[in-house]
């Protein structure tokens, strides 16, 4: 529908990034599917200093570019140095109609690098930021999201997530054999490090609220098991492991409980578990198929697809009296469904005419908005700050990651891996 | 001259007998290897029906214990007449056999939710469980799992592979 469109700004971002000095496996594969004409006209100066510099520079590029609010520019050719030191031409500036300047140096010193920023507002002439940091070689990455983050709070007043983690699962396939991963990574798909190795299926990452732990669902021993295991130290208990599905884990906002699906009455159904006390509540009832619950930010009711009607719909689940309210209409296939953290939205996997597309509710006007038309994507998992869903989509026949805005302006496929990428799993603020 | 010609002739027809001498007998060797190895599946048995005949097809399928795989029609937990025959052959076994465990593994095809796929891929293995249980099978012989669209056979995007994906596969734990 708007294909010339995209591609001309295909092409101009492209340009962009290839004028950047890459490094390591190139940046996001980033494509606009919108104009960027609401963006904020930011510029950045490139950070003085050597290639570590030039890392950094990119590094907090990519973060700001990719989130669809800013227009970065990195200026060349100017009528006098904008360093970290120089005086700030705001003159030169406001005729560029540029809202706010980045600068910023990138020394070694000490046991590692010494990074330095500032972020200037040139039509009130206001340093609105200025920080220094201290890191290792090995943490210049991390710290360059965490000025990514600090940026971003400052001028839209919204938590950044460049420094947050996805976790998701791996399938390589060789043959008949198979090799399931369970993965974390950077939110841009950067450092992937593998949590569990198996030759049996792995479903289902959920990550603690306070980013510690991830349930999931391991079929190892030929039967469905849920896990916790500790991100750090990599250690892991059993949570169930009933006859029948043990499936969809899901913490409650406050990570006491835990939301889960069992077949113990013979049809799969929604349950908490109190994860201290171990005591295990029916939450649902019925023949029909229940699965894919999802805590309310409150923790007073839960979202969960159900058959009960047909094909799948999302329903919603009050706990203190367990009344069941219908929550879609539109379409005939409705599944794993999430809150936005304001609670007023629900992000979800929905077909029409055949595709499987995601899809965000407003929960008081019922309205939808379609975030993809790609016609294979599943898996929407919304990012803590509720700017972005990140989701798993089939791209030149494989199975990827990408990422899209919550308003579907914006749209990032992340770098593809060796295998096929499911079930991504945006993890908490740390 | 009239002689070349008929020996041509007759040399024709030895060949062509010979072809579909030779032809029979592959199909024969063929039936015979899936039926001698042990854990063998279905899935050749299907291609072969043209020259094997529905007989030894059910006959091999009809045969306890034996690991099997049955599909579905799309959104169908419904067994068709042949594996619901089947499902029976086994149950009577496992009847007879009170040491014997039984594997009940759902798959579905990879369109859909992956949680609620696996609600599905349960939905199918508890129809042949039924079949079991109404056949008098012990509930401790039987496990009932469900994959959903985890664990493919088939891996292209379309309804060749989806067909072959919709199934239930039996396998034997302990015979």
């Amino acid at each position: 529908m708007c294909g010339v469109f995209m591609k001309k700004l295909f092409g101009v971002v492209f340009v962009i990034l290839v004028a950047l000095p890459l490094y390591a496996t190139a940046a996001l594969d980033l494509e606009l599917t919108q104009g960027v004409d609401k963006a904020l006209p930011v510029a950045l100066m490139p950070f003085a200093g050597d290639s570590a510099a030039a890392n950094v520079t990119q590094v907090v590029n990519g973060d700001l570019g990719n989130s669809g609010q800013f227009n970065i520019s990195l200026p060349k050719d100017l009528p006098s140095p904008q360093g970290y030191n120089n005086k700030i031409n705001y003159s030169y500036w406001r005729g560029q109609k540029i809202n706010n300047v980045i600068v910023g140096s990138v020394s070694a010193g000490g046991y590692g690098y010494e990074i330095r920023f500032k972020l200037i507002d040139i039509y009130n002439h206001k340093v609105l930021l200025k920080e220094g940091f201290n890191c290792s070689k090995f943490q210049l990455r991390e710290l360059a999201h965490h000025v990514s983050d600090l940026i971003y709070q400052q001028l839209t007043g919204v938590r950044g997530i460049f420094s947050t983690k996805i976790a998701y699962v791996l399938v390589q396939r060789n043959g008949d054999k198979q090799k399931f991963s369970l993965m974390v990574a950077d939110q841009d798909g950067f450092h992937p490090r593998a949590l569990l190795i198996s030759p049996e299926p792995l479903m289902s990452p959920a990550w603690s609220p306070d980013g510690g732990k991830i349930a999931y669902v391991s079929f190892e021993n030929k039967r469905a098991t849920i896990y916790v295991q500790n991100v750090a130290t990599g250690q892991r208990r059993v949570v169930t492991k009933y006859p029948g599905i043990n499936g969809a884990p899901a913490w409650s906002p406050d990570g006491r409980k835990m939301a889960l699906v069992l077949t113990k009455t013979g049809y799969p159904k929604i349950y908490t578990l109190n994860l201290r006390s171990n005591k295990l509540e029916q939450i649902t009832t019925g023949y029909a198929l229940d699965t894919e619950p999802a805590w309310a930010p409150d923790g007073k009711s839960i979202i969960f697809t159900s058959s009960r009607e047909g094909g799948p719909q999302i329903y919603r689940v009050y706990l203190n009296n367990k009344k069941v309210e219908r929550v879609t209409y539109q379409g005939n296939y409705n599944a794993r469904a999430s809150f936005t953290a304001d609670g007023k939205s629900i992000v979800m996997l929905h077909r029409e005419d055949g595709m499987f597309n995601i899809a965000a509710q407003d929960l008081a006007s019922g309205r939808i908005n379609f975030l993809t038309a790609a016609g294979m994507d599943e898996s929407p998992s919304i990012a803590p700050n509720g700017s972005m869903v990140v989701y798993a989509t089939n791209y030149g026949g494989r199975g990827i990651l990408a990422e899209v805005s919550l308003d579907g302006r914006v749209k990032l496929r992340l770098p593809a891996q060796e295998g096929e990428v499911q079930e991504p799993a945006w993890g908490p603020f740390i | 001259m009239r002689i070349i010609k008929l020996s041509f002739i007759v040399m024709s027809v030895l060949a062509l007998s010979a072809c579909s001498t030779l032809h029979k007998g592959s199909a024969t060797g063929a039936s015979g290897a899936v039926a001698g190895s042990s854990g063998a599946v279905t899935q050749g048995l299907g291609q072969q029906s043209g020259f094997a005949g529905q007989d030894l097809a059910t006959r091999q399928k009809l045969m306890a214990p034996r690991d099997q795989v049955y599909h579905f029609a799309f959104d169908s937990d419904v067994l068709s007449k042949l594996d619901a025959a089947s499902a029976k052959a086994q149950a009577n076994y496992l009847v007879a056999h009170p040491g014997a465990r039984l594997r009940l593994e759902g798959n579905t095809d990879e369109r859909g939710s992956r949680e609620y796929n696996v609600a599905l891929g349960w939905r199918r293995a508890k129809a042949v469980a039924q079949i079991l249980k109404l056949q008098g099978v012990n509930n401790k012989q039987i496990v009932v799992l469900s994959y959903g669209e985890e664990k493919p056979v088939a891996y292209c995007h379309n309804d060749s592979c989806w067909r072959q994906n919709r199934r239930v596969s039996l396998v034997y734990e302990a015979k």
